[in-house]
């Protein structure tokens, strides 16, 4: 392909137990290849269900939006080397290639926006978080229309 | 110059569509209206962004045969709609044949 184009987002959770000494992790990734291949896996046992993995493959036009999305972020222009590193409560992790050039970052989490402004590069921290944000509803709302029933009596 | 061919897939609700390059000043009602003249549809979504919760043009909508999404995208695929070019298309396909890595 003439345009390659790679995406994995993984966001690690870490909770202590009660020996205050070990920890107990969850993860929850995306991951989006070239072909339209889209899997979430979450193994945070919420309501005491099993791991949860959904994959569908997508048409070339709700890829290319995708795409989009990811080139009008401008995270080709960010650096990791001012952001925070990950800390006792998890880290997040991603990675993309397009256009043979290839970028990872590794940061904490942030969970909402006050967050970043304290750190020393705030505006690529922004451009982050919004890139991951926009992709998790956007993801979401695509498996929810693919898998998700309308419960009966609804609209 | 023609896309590749793909089957689409059907979801459990129905067959999906997607909608891109909408104008941004589109209600849910709007978009209802547009495409209520070819079938039921059985719900109809847009996706906003995050920042600023404003409509960024996109948009998915089930519905329930697949002989009404394809009269749809005839008609409206990159036709000139409330003032811009809108593309419409099936949001799913079946896994595409792998190669088999043994034929030599």
């Amino acid at each position: 392909m003439e345009e390659e184009f790679y995406l994995r987002f993984q966001c690690v959770r870490k909770k202590k137990n009660r020996d205050k000494k070990t920890y107990v992790s969850d993860t929850l990734s995306i991951e989006v290849t070239g072909d339209g291949l889209v899997t979430y896996k979450n193994s945070s046992k919420y309501k005491l269900s099993e791991e949860v993995k959904l994959s569908v493959n997508l048409t070339p036009i709700v890829l290319e939006e995708i795409v989009a999305m990811v080139d009008e972020s401008n995270i080709f222009l960010e650096s990791d080397s001012y952001w925070p590193e990950p800390d006792e409560f998890g880290s997040w992790e991603i990675e993309i290639v397009r256009y043979n050039e290839h970028i990872s970052f590794l940061t904490k989490i942030f969970t909402y926006s006050g967050e970043f402004k304290k750190t020393k590069d705030p505006e690529g921290v922004a451009v982050l978080y919004y890139l991951v944000k926009n992709l998790e509803s956007f993801i979401h709302s695509l498996l929810n229309s693919h898998q998700k029933r309308i419960p009966f009596g609804r609209k | 110059m023609s896309l590749p061919k793909f089957n689409p897939l059907k979801s459990i609700n129905g067959w999906v569509l997607f909608f891109t390059g909408l104008n941004k000043d589109l209600d849910n009602n709007d978009i209802y209206d547009l495409v209520a003249e070819h079938g039921k549809i059985i719900s109809c979504k847009r996706i906003l962004d995050v920042k600023s919760g404003k409509f960024t043009g996109k948009a998915l909508i089930t519905m329930e045969q697949k002989v009404q999404c394809s009269s749809i995208i005839e008609q409206l695929n990159n036709q000139n709609i409330f003032g811009s070019t809108i593309k419409v298309g099936f949001a799913f396909m079946e896994p595409p044949p792998k190669e088999n890595l043994y034929d030599y």
